[in-house]
């Protein structure tokens, strides 16, 4: 279980969240959703120990440092900009920078191309980070993010640049990881339906608070939908009893 | 220098490979330029002779070009070994703290700071109680000292980013330029001549106390950086990136800002600016062996006493029988070498 209790978070004054909590069990996937700039990437950062917040994290009841943090934490930036001439297996092995030495043993490196391997990134190895598509850079940094093995890893929109094969197999991935090793994820996505799809739980962020959270069946609906984002939206059953968000035309009033 | 089955760890074989091809490559064409170095000078001393008073100093036949060689000759091409290696080091580093392509270890104002230390003491003509003849290298690297304090206090309140510095940086370098130009106008003309011949740089001021002093905090510097290099290796992703992976950039910043400062002084106090160096020789080693630091480092300190070491040897053959200021030549040196790289490089990112 990884709890984290009354985090609170103002830029120059003004409070973004406001003495936000929640308990995330082990081995599950939770979706953190949200407005544009209601605070979701900084939720995850303040977590991960990244920006200065008032509240606690805690892991298996321990409260855990900065240090702590740090280490058991890890956050992939929103952000996939790079420009850097590292090259992208370079860039996957720094998941592990901690315990990188002056020589780096074949194990690790099997284990980093490994990592590129799930997401079919092998041959793209020796290339610059800054010489691949702006999708192809999120799956090396996804790559870092699995093959760095944190206990509880916060992603900041990890779709966002993919297409519609790769949303799949990323999403698929990471909640495979997290039914086989117990690791704790979240991730800020703007997707409903792939969200209903993969997560476990959803978390609705607005207005700096916590304004919905469960399961998929149970908070997804036109109301909750209207009242976060102002919308009118459908939601409906497909046929694989996966639940879809159509939105349908944004709603004229205060969300305006 | 670790080996190459230990190195073959960090990128596919080939790649590494490639990489330790161009670092040992450089390594044979540094030594064979040092020898270079060492058989050329005023004195025309013949090439056997020479080597011979290298080889085994006991048994040659000619006593002055052994003196020539021990004393003069060998003490100036180590001493531009270690100032080039130095500042090449400094700089990719500080291109790494900094983010900036265009970063040097000067940028940040050390070794204006250095010159104006140097300059206020030729202008007094002042000289230290125990070791006289040491007056101006240690004045400049105090003066250096201080202009690092500078930096690193107003970084300090204001939060150690990549842009506070410069910003910290450039006002210093400023401040001391200015006291430097002011230094140099009060001073009457032979005075003055002395203070811009010591701002040239000059392989003619070193000696073996020089070469110990400057090659020990050589070593010292890089020994500091070695247990940070795959930290500044992340650094190359961003601060945030960094943070992410766990590494703390502030303190990183801090420490390796220190280093840099201390190598940066310790190459310029005794032989007065040298420019460029420490700008190209981290391109040039950053186009060969790539960001990984546990090979950019010692490419750039290689780089570094490379371009010296051939500025050192143009210094000698560019006017027969006297030996221009090193600080003049280096670009000339350096400049051919980074064209054709820039031609024949694939990368577009630094
Ligand atoms: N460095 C900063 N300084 C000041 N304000 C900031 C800073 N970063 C973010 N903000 C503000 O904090 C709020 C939350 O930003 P945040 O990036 O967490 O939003 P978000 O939910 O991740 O949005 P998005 O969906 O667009 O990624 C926004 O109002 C934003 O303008
Ligand atoms: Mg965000």
């Amino acid at each position: 279980m990884f709890e984290i209790k009354e985090i609170s978070v103002a830029y120059d004054g003004r409070t973004i969240l406001d003495r936000i909590g929640m308990g995330l069990e082990q081995g599950t996937f939770t979706a953190l959703v949200g407005p544009n700039g209601t605070g979701k990437s900084t939720l995850l950062k303040s977590i991960a120990g990244l920006i200065p917040a008032k509240g606690q994290a805690a892991l298996a009841g321990r409260v855990l440092n900065q240090n702590e943090k740090l280490k058991t934490v890890a956050y992939m930036p929103q952000d996939t900009g790079a420009q850097s001439s590292l090259t992208v297996l370079e860039v996957v092995l720094l998941g592990r920078l901690q315990s990188l030495g002056m020589r780096i043993g074949d194990d690790i490196r099997a284990q980093a191309i490994a990592a590129l391997g799930r997401f079919h990134l092998e041959a793209l190895q020796d290339r610059p980070i800054g010489a691949i598509s702006g999708g192809q850079r999120q799956l090396v940094f996804l790559a870092q993010s699995l093959f760095r093995a944190p206990k509880v890893l916060l992603l900041d929109e990890p779709t966002a640049a993919l297409d519609l094969r790769h949303q799949l197999i990323v999403l698929d991935r990471i909640r495979a990881t997290c039914a086989d090793n117990g690791m704790i994820a979240m991730a800020a996505m703007h997707d409903l339906s792939l969200a209903a799809r993969f997560a476990d739980r959803i978390v609705f962020l607005n207005g700096g608070v916590i304004c919905a959270d469960g399961a998929p069946d149970k908070v997804l609906n036109p109301e909750i939908l209207q009242q976060v984002y102002g919308v009118e939206a459908e939601v409906q059953q497909g046929q694989s009893g996966v639940l879809h968000v159509s939105p349908v035309r944004a709603l004229q009033g205060i969300w305006a | 220098m670790a080996t190459d089955a230990t190195l073959a760890g960090s990128a596919s074989g080939r790649q590494m490979a490639r990489r330790l091809f161009w670092l040992v490559s450089i390594s044979g064409l540094l030594a064979v330029a040092f020898i270079g170095d060492i058989l050329t000078g005023p004195a025309f001393l013949n090439v056997f002779d020479v080597l011979a008073a290298l080889v085994s100093p006991g048994t040659a036949e000619d006593p002055t070009t052994v003196i020539i060689v021990h004393s003069i000759r060998l003490p100036m091409s180590l001493m531009a070994l270690i100032v080039g290696a130095s500042l090449g080091v400094a700089g990719a580093e500080m291109q790494t703290l900094l983010g900036n392509p265009l970063a040097s270890p000067y940028t940040l104002g050390f070794s204006a700071a250095a010159g104006f230390g140097a300059a206020i003491t030729i202008l007094f003509g002042f000289a230290l109680p125990v070791i006289p003849s040491m007056t101006i290298p240690v004045m400049a690297f105090l003066s250096a000292g201080v202009a690092c304090l500078m930096v690193y206090g107003l970084a300090h309140i204001r939060g150690i980013t990549a842009e506070v510095m410069v910003l910290a940086g450039i006002a210093t370098l400023f401040l001391f330029q200015s006291m430097q130009s002011l230094v140099q106008y009060l001073a009457a003309p032979e005075v003055l001549q002395e203070i811009v011949f010591w701002l040239f740089g000059s392989m003619l001021k070193a000696s073996w106390f020089s070469v110990m002093v400057s090659g020990a905090i050589l070593l010292i510097g890089v020994a500091l950086l070695l247990p940070d290099f795959w930290k500044l290796t992340a650094l190359r992703l961003g601060d945030e990136r960094a943070a992410s992976l766990g590494v703390n950039v502030g303190a990183l910043r801090r420490r390796v800002f220190f280093v840099v400062a201390l190598l940066t002084a310790g190459a310029v106090a005794f032989v007065g600016t040298i420019g460029f160096v420490g700008l190209v020789a981290p391109h040039l080693a950053r186009m060969m062996v790539g960001e990984d630091q546990r090979l950019l480092i010692p490419a750039s300190a290689i780089c570094g006493g490379l371009i010296m070491t051939g500025a050192s040897i143009a210094s000698k053959l560019l006017s027969p029988g006297a030996v221009v200021p090193i600080g003049i030549v280096t670009a000339l040196v350096g400049v051919p070498f980074l064209f054709g790289l820039i031609l024949t490089g694939k990368q577009r990112h630094w």
